[in-house]
């Protein structure tokens, strides 16, 4: 059974200019175990599917399981009561901000706590299954090394320093643990963050242009240690990217364009 | 010239924009520009009222035919009267040997001045007797009753024996009219005086119970103006007796004051000494000369005008202040937010110059827009209301009131100097970042502390972070609580000073005054107010008060005699002996105990010898104690021993009412006043409640300038947390773990910034009390533990009050920009 199953996946925004397909009909299957790199031009629509991937954002069409499952997605509500009342053309009531609270219950009721419900369970999918590294790596400035990893551990299921621990070393920052991120170099950063994104042992892990802030040889030491981090957790990774060198880290290349899946190979 | 152009035209660019940065926050902005006007719609209010004050006492007291000629000096005899030609001999004598001075006498004129009461039948037929005084007056140069141009006040002088002139005070709450008959007694039985005007008297003019600080209840004080003649039928007292010498001097010369330690009023003081030689060289009786600082009105009134006069100021800066801080910190944050926007300007070639004006503009109008409007809600609201309230406080009509002009100029010219100062701060520190820095990112880049990491190293990271994030900007932080220590300030000193004013008065009264009824006796009227007490089965005790000062000082205090000197629950007066030991009677130097009001203004210590003066007759005491809790200066001391020395046996009669015994016209008769306990607490009450709403107004205003100050912070800090928290909740942290952080910081802030805002308070009051407290005055501000509670609990709740806005803002996270913020 294949970890993701996507079909027919699409993300539309309607825009004053009219529907931007960031996403038009994305069909994918990701086995456990595989490391794919996702290339494309800027607004090709790859970001898009990390968010979707991820549940960040909800597909406007289409289907996503994960696991066999059905990802949680926020349902497609209407514009809110005031919202409709508002947007009537030339309407002296929304002149009184006051007169929103009077709709406040309504929305609330209709729309705010629908969404609110919607929006925890996919921060629920994405707390049990999915990790998660940025370009900027994000760390807390006011905790250590060590504190970044147990936070995140901490707001999720459970304290466990010895794999906090055991994941430092992986990424060979044992001897950083008492660090603040400002007293590491960006490359160590970024080796914190892969560490503090396997935390929870997440089955995917996603990776936004993780190297885009880093030289070269720094790039080549963290996809190192990703690779190696991610073969020792049996964690299954996508990574966004313009960097063609990357390619070399992975065991699939997806080439998206114009919102379409435009090639989907296997690297030996 | 094209320099010039292009810097006018970069800096309307720049402006435009941080006026639409500002824009965003309006609510931050309206808040800040209440602030201002707050500030100075206060400053106007207590301006106008203390201006007002001032120029009206000195238009009263005026030697003019409008003003009532206020005696300089008094010459008072408190232990018997002279008669006729006694008291024009005097002031002939003195006449004869005034003194060498710059002072001229202008006239010495002989008043009669008696404690008595007044027989009153309320609407509903309760008889009540209240205590009063009444005025005989002959000449009526000196010290005139005050007719004003009013609708208060009506009719003219007396001019039979049977006629009285009533204060308006006892005219409206006792509703009493011209051609009304009224009953009034002075020890010697009763009689009926016809009403022939409504006026005020320069010694009442501020209407309190001798030795009260507060206004008589309606219906609980009475005063009166007869001819001399009426005055000695009523006291049975020969013609042209006379207790009280009103001397007045050419002019208005300087005295010394009571609220300094400075000597005023140097000539003045002299004079006075000279007449004390005068009046020791004639006659035996200690005789009290003293100035307008020795009148309790007239001091009293002073003092009001003159504190109002040195608060106004403060509480206007206090408040732009509080706005001040607030504008800055908004600024700061702006210069943060807008750093990179800067970087580039200042790459692309912008000089600093350009960018310094908008961040100092932004808080000229903001300060403009806050003087306008609370210069107009002042003017029209702010002023009338206090003036009102005075008028409704004190019953005095306000005939004139200040010039607002320079009022209004003088607060614009403070909020406005504060508020500009506000800017120029963030105004330097935008000018100086550096660009290349700020592209780097670099001046994000802050190391946390290491002692606070090892200090929370144990704890879980949740609360590691919680605590690291609450003090991540200390200064911000600091400015915040500084801020809220202000405004809180506000709030609280009020609180705590009338927790300290209630327990000093009502608490004193209620827990520490055994009695229910003082009876004020003529000379040797104890007897028979003692045989009325034995014939219903009431306790007594005698007392004998006399006033009296410390030895080459002019300022006078009260010699307290009485039975039983005892710190016993039991005892007619219980003591609160702060220090030492009780006194004992008949000792070889007259053993006193002494209050701490002395104990602080003249340095006397348990141990010490000192000499007090009655008059021109000396007397050593030795203090074996301290006693705390008395608002006037106070000596207390066995009466046996006092009472040879004042040739007096009692002044008055303090009486424990068994059940079903009441005071009554008889006593009345024989009595010069019948202070009963209950009155006195409810003068106390009605007052609290005629100030309710000036509390409460003062108290909201506080506690809602403490939310602007902290919500400010707070959503600052928020505002910067964002990036942290969408990664965290990118990394499938649930918002309720998100939001338990957020209190556990809000409930860290709000507990700090409460005990640093409570600290401040205390302090803060202490300060401001210490520099109203004076000789007639003084007390000690106690911190109340309901009080600390309030304002503790006061931060912490509208610290607190903040999470459920934080966790909606979070709610409203759009995490899929801010991804894209994250890894762009």
């Amino acid at each position: 059974m294949a970890l993701v199953d996507i079909k027919s996946l699409e993300r539309h925004y309607v825009m004053p200019s009219g529907t931007v397909k960031a996403l038009d009909g994305v069909d994918l299957e990701i086995k456990e175990g595989e490391r794919i790199i996702l290339l494309g031009p800027s607004g090709s629509g790859k970001s898009t599917l990390l968010n979707c991937l991820s549940a960040l954002d909800t597909p406007t069409g289409g289907s996503y399981e994960f696991a066999g499952k059905e990802v949680p997605r926020a349902s497609a509500l209407g514009p809110k009561l005031w919202e409709k009342i508002s947007s009537i053309q030339w309407n002296p009531l929304t002149l009184i901000p006051p007169l929103r609270f009077l709709f406040y219950p309504i929305d609330y009721f209709t729309h705010s706590r629908p969404e609110s419900k919607a929006s925890e369970q996919m921060t629920r999918f994405r707390r049990d299954n999915i990790g998660y590294v940025f370009q900027f790596f994000n760390l807390l400035q006011d905790l250590t090394v060590l504190e970044n990893i147990l936070l995140i551990q901490e707001l999720a299921d459970g304290r466990d320093e010895e794999r906090a621990l055991h994941l430092l070393k992986i990424v060979g920052l044992e001897a950083e643990v008492n660090r603040f991120p400002a007293e590491i170099s960006g490359g160590q950063q970024q080796r914190v963050a892969i560490a503090r994104s396997l935390a929870k042992s997440p089955r995917l892990l996603l990776g936004d242009e993780l190297t885009g802030n880093l030289d070269s040889k720094t790039s080549t030491m963290v996809m190192e240690v990703l690779v190696k981090a991610c073969e020792a957790e049996r964690i299954t990774c996508v990574l966004v990217t313009h960097d063609e060198s990357l390619i070399e880290f992975a065991t699939r290349v997806i080439r998206i364009d114009s919102g379409k899946i435009i090639s989907d190979e296997i690297v030996e | 010239m094209r320099l010039l152009n292009e810097a006018g035209f970069l800096f309307g660019l720049l402006t435009k924009r941080l006026a639409r940065s500002l824009w965003r926050t309006k609510i931050r902005l309206f808040a800040v520009v209440i602030m201002v006007m707050v500030g100075v719609f206060a400053g106007i209010s207590f301006a106008a009222y203390a201006h007002t004050a001032s120029s009206m006492y000195d238009d009263i007291y005026a030697d003019t035919d409008n003003g009532v000629n206020l005696a300089d000096i008094w010459v008072e005899n408190p232990g018997s009267t002279w008669n006729g030609s006694a008291a024009d001999s005097i002031c002939d004598e003195i006449e004869a040997q005034w003194p060498d001075s710059d002072l001229s006498l202008n006239e010495c004129e002989p008043r009669l001045k008696l404690d008595g009461v007044m027989f009153h039948i309320s609407d509903d037929g309760q008889e009540s007797i209240i205590p009063a005084v009444w005025h005989g007056i002959d000449q009526g140069h000196v010290d005139r009753v005050w007719f004003p141009d009013h609708e208060c006040c009506s009719g003219a002088m007396p001019s039979a024996i049977d006629e009285i002139v009533v204060d308006v005070r006892v005219a409206e709450g006792m509703d009493v009219g011209i051609g009304d008959s009224i009953t009034i007694g002075a020890g010697f039985g009763s009689m009926n005086y016809s009403v022939v005007g409504i006026g005020f008297h320069p010694n009442h003019l501020y209407y309190a119970q001798s030795g009260s600080l507060f206004p008589a209840d309606p219906g609980t004080f009475a005063t009166g103006y007869l001819t001399a003649g009426g005055l000695e039928k009523l006291a049975n007292l020969s013609v042209g007796s006379a207790n009280l010498l009103l001397i007045d001097i050419v002019g208005t010369p300087e005295y010394d004051l009571q609220s300094t330690t400075d000597i005023e009023g140097e000539e003045t003081i002299f004079v006075i000494d000279e007449i004390d030689s005068i009046l020791q060289d004639i006659q035996d009786s200690p005789s009290l000369v003293y100035s307008r600082s020795g009148v309790e009105s007239v001091e009293f009134l002073r003092a009001d005008a003159e504190s109002a006069m040195e608060i106004y100021v403060p509480v206007t800066a206090m408040i732009a202040i509080v706005a001040g801080i607030t504008i800055f910190l908004s600024l700061q944050r702006l210069v943060q937010s807008q750093a990179r926007e800067i970087a580039i300007l200042r790459t692309l070639g912008i000089p600093r110059n350009v960018i310094i004006p908008g961040y100092i503009l932004m808080p000229i109008i903001i300060g403009l827009v806050g003087c306008l409007l609370g210069g107009i809600f002042g003017i029209l609201f702010g002023a009338p209301s206090m003036l009102g309230i005075y008028e409704g406080v004190l019953g005095i009509p306000i005939i004139e009131s200040a010039d607002i002009n320079p009022i209004l100029l003088q607060i614009s010219g403070i909020a406005m100097l504060i508020v500009l100062f506000s800017g120029i701060l963030p105004a330097i520190q935008a000018s100086r970042l550096q660009p290349l820095e700020i592209m780097r990112g670099q001046h994000q880049i802050r190391l946390s502390s290491r002692m606070l990491q090892r200090l929370t190293s144990r704890l879980p990271s949740t609360v590691g972070l919680t605590i690291r994030s609450s003090i991540r900007k200390p200064a911000r932080l600091a400015f915040t609580f500084f801020a809220v220590g202000l405004s809180m300030l506000i709030f609280g000193s009020m609180s705590l000073m009338m927790g300290t004013m209630e327990e000093a008065i009502v608490g004193n009264v209620e827990d520490n005054q055994n009695w229910d009824a003082e009876v004020t006796v003529p000379f040797g009227g104890e007897v028979a107010v003692s045989e009325w007490a034995e014939e219903r089965g009431a306790n007594y005790e005698l007392k004998l008060a006399f006033p009296a000062n410390p030895v080459g000082d002019s300022r006078y205090l009260t010699v307290n005699g009485l039975d039983t000197i005892s710190t016993n629950d039991n005892s007619m007066i219980v003591l609160d002996l702060k220090e030492g030991s009780l006194p004992v009677a008949n000792s070889e130097i007259i053993q006193v105990l002494v209050d701490e009001g002395l104990q602080h203004f003249l340095d006397w210590q348990v141990g010490q010898t000192q000499t007090i003066m009655f008059g021109a007759n000396p007397m050593n005491i030795e203090i074996t104690g301290i006693t705390q809790g008395e608002i006037s200066r106070t000596i207390y001391v066995h009466r046996q021993d006092l009472a040879p020395v004042v040739g007096i046996e009692a002044t008055s009669v303090l009486i424990e009412l068994p059940s079903g015994a009441e005071v009554d016209s008889e006593l009345g008769e024989i009595s010069l006043g019948v202070t009963q306990k209950v009155d006195l607490i409810s003068t106390f009450e009605t007052i609290l409640d005629q100030q309710q709403a000036i509390f409460s107004s003062v108290l909201a205003l506080g506690i809602i300038i403490a939310i602007v100050v902290l919500f400010n912070t707070l959503i600052m800090n928020l505002a910067e947390r964002d990036v942290e928290i969408a990664t965290l909740r990118v990394l499938g942290a649930p918002i309720n773990k998100i939001g338990g952080m957020m209190l556990g910081e809000h409930i860290a802030i709000g507990l700090i910034g409460g005990i640093l805002a409570t600290g401040f308070t205390i302090i803060g009051t202490q300060a401001l009390v210490s520099t109203f407290i004076q000789w007639a005055f003084y007390l000690t501000v106690s911190p109340d533990s309901m009080v600390i509670a309030q304002l503790v609990g006061i931060v912490v709740f509208i610290s607190v009050m903040l999470t459920p806005f934080g966790m909606w803002r979070i709610s409203r996270l759009d995490l899929v920009e801010k991804v894209k913020d994250l890894s762009q």
